[in-house]
């Protein structure tokens, strides 16, 4: 069964007003669980709309968001539950801190939940692991932070809560490369050895090469894809009509292949690339 | 003769009440020549946006001294020299822009220095036209994109003709042609008006085009040097949370793979032609 079902779903920004804007338009398409969905597409195209239906923060114009094979909206007192179950975390999520201590703000989503006290404490210290965060911090203010220290503290807040589905909107942004790392691969695990379902929105193509099962591609609210990264990023000339370019290592091997046709240009990740360029040179 | 921007063996602590005052920079020592694009990396709270804002007085040194044209920044009556050689521009565009029209935002600056309003319509239109936003000067500001909103930020700042633009990742937010717009902005100040930059970021390949690059490591500067070279070191960036720009990479591996590539490539561009100078001498 899938976990997430999206039936010819329709959404329109200020409905009936002259300023009404078509955001996203008749979409279709199943997400399992136990997947890692990466979504992508210039800004604009309706990812975060698309994203906000997925926890019930918008409510579609037309059409369905099936969770666990229930329509969300059929029962309007357990959409609390759904966002318990579904959690996002948000472009600027920084922006929501607001609590006196860091340790508070990231317990605020699992004391929401009822948990007792010893499972909250449990929780923010598996987050703080989760986002490499350094336990000193715990104690200070989150306005004392620096600006990626402040952004990890939101995710953390998320991530305590342990969602079946964790949406991610562009969370690396103002993240050193290290933490950035890191923050991926635990995406990774937390969906390959928890069951969970990761979606990942991002304009970092690389990011989404690697670690995505299958990517889901919009344009001006339309669904234009849904493949594997493979399949999706060896459609070059479609992606540059949707203002989207390939990982950069794909650009170079398909700028190597104009002049020696020889090479493979469906390569997504420089070991790859390493392969084939050495494997390439001793053939010749 | 005498630096730009000099920074003596500056400490600073955020001395919270009670809290054991930790140093967040401790002792500093850099120099900033005129014209130079500096980029600085360093891992999240190393001390980097902390570091900047004694660039033009935001912060004041707990111990040591920064020098800005010789004016020590703790001298209260040059803050206004201070604040009109050495501009700040921060990550999110949204909470720095105050006025609705671009080109009353960016007259914003100037009209606080006191500038003549003749000589205000001047340089707004010098900025606009520098970060080539001309077109949309009687734009609203809400209306555009984030690359472009950064752009008018810059022009805001370029308009109290400033000898030094401190930018800290102003990129961070914005997607992909936003990141280009910027960027293409900052290198052409740089090399076309000779402005200095100093630019904090998280992206290598941004900090490939800076003349130098600073790493910053628990509040000291641990290494200082031109991206070829400190980009050729892999093993030391991963010392400190840092990497390598993804065409260094493919390049380094190369290498370790047994072909013999002599050149290091900082952008796709180098990166292409090294590899098929290469093939084509195989022949
Ligand atoms: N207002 C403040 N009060 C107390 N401590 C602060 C304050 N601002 C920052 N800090 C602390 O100072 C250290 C350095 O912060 P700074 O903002 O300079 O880091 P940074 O290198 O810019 O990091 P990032 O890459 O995350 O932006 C961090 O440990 C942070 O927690
Ligand atoms: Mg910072």
């Amino acid at each position: 069964m899938a976990k997430i079902e999206i039936q010819d779903l329709t959404y329109i920004y200020s409905e009936g007003t002259p300023a009404a804007k078509k955001a996203l338009s008749n979409i279709n398409l199943c997400i399992k669980k136990n997947e890692f969905i990466g979504i992508i597409g210039r800004t604009g195209s309706g990812k975060s709309t698309f994203a906000k239906h997925l926890n019930a923060l918008l409510k579609p114009t037309e059409g369905k968001v099936i969770l666990d094979g229930k329509d969300i909206w059929d029962e309007p007192k357990e959409i609390r539950n759904v966002r318990f179950k579904v959690g996002m975390v948000f472009q600027y999520p920084e922006h929501q801190l607001f609590e006196e201590t860091v340790y508070k703000d990231i317990a605020f989503g699992p004391s929401n939940m009822g948990l007792p006290k010893d499972e909250i404490e449990k929780k923010v210290y598996m987050a703080c692991e989760f986002i490499n965060l350094d336990f000193d911090l715990l104690y200070k203010s989150p306005f004392e932070l620096s600006g990626g220290e402040k952004r990890k503290v939101a995710i953390a807040g998320v991530i305590a809560m342990d969602p079946e589905v964790l949406i991610l909107d562009e969370p690396t942004a103002g993240f050193d490369p290290k933490s950035k790392e890191q923050l991926l691969y635990q995406l990774h695990c937390y969906y390959k050895n928890r069951g969970k379902t990761v979606i990942l929105i991002s304009h970092n193509m690389d990011d989404i090469a690697k670690y995505s099962d299958r990517i889901i591609v919009l344009d001006n609210g339309n669904l234009v894809m849904l493949d594997s990264p493979k399949r999706v990023f060896s459609q070059i000339d479609l992606l540059k009509s949707i203002g989207l370019e390939p990982p950069q290592i794909t650009s170079i091997m398909q700028a190597l292949k104009e002049e020696f046709p020889d090479l493979s240009d469906e390569i997504l990740s420089v070991d790859e690339a390493v392969e084939a360029l050495s494997n390439f040179v001793k053939n010749r | 003769m005498k630096n730009f921007i000099d920074i003596v063996d500056l400490k600073f602590s955020y001395n919270n009440e009670g809290n054991n005052a930790k140093n967040i920079l401790n002792g500093i020592n850099l120099n900033i020549k005129k014209g130079e694009f500096l980029a600085i990396l360093g891992a999240n709270g190393s001390g980097k946006s902390t570091l900047i804002k004694h660039l033009n007085a935001m912060l004041l040194p707990t111990k040591g001294n920064v020098f800005v044209n010789g004016i020590n920044t703790k001298d209260e009556g040059k803050l206004y020299d201070i604040r009109s050689t050495v501009g700040l521009v921060l990550q999110n565009p949204d909470n720095q822009i105050v006025a609705s029209i671009v080109e009353d935002e960016v007259a914003f600056g100037p009209e606080n220095l006191g500038v003549a309003p003749k000589s205000i319509r001047e340089r707004v239109d010098m900025a606009l036209k520098l970060v080539d936003m001309y077109e949309y000067r009687k734009s609203t500001t809400y209306s555009l994109s984030g690359g472009q909103k950064q752009r008018i930020a810059i022009a805001g700042i370029i308009a109290m003709q400033p000898e030094c633009i401190l930018l800290d990742e102003p990129t961070s937010m914005l997607d992909p042609e936003g990141r280009k717009e910027v960027l293409d902005t900052i290198k052409s100040l740089n090399k076309n008006y000779g402005i200095t930059i100093v630019l904090i970021t998280h992206y290598m390949e941004e900090a490939a085009n800076a003349d130098r690059i600073a790493i910053i490591n628990e509040g000291k500067i641990v290494r200082i040097d031109a991206p070829r070279i400190i980009f050729s070191e892999v093993a030391f960036l991963d010392k400190y949370q840092l990497s390598i720009p993804t065409v260094v990479e493919l390049i380094h591996k190369l290498k370790l793979n047994g072909l013999p590539l002599n050149n290091m490539a900082l952008d796709e561009r180098e990166c292409v032609n090294i590899l098929k100078k290469y093939f084509n001498s195989l022949e």
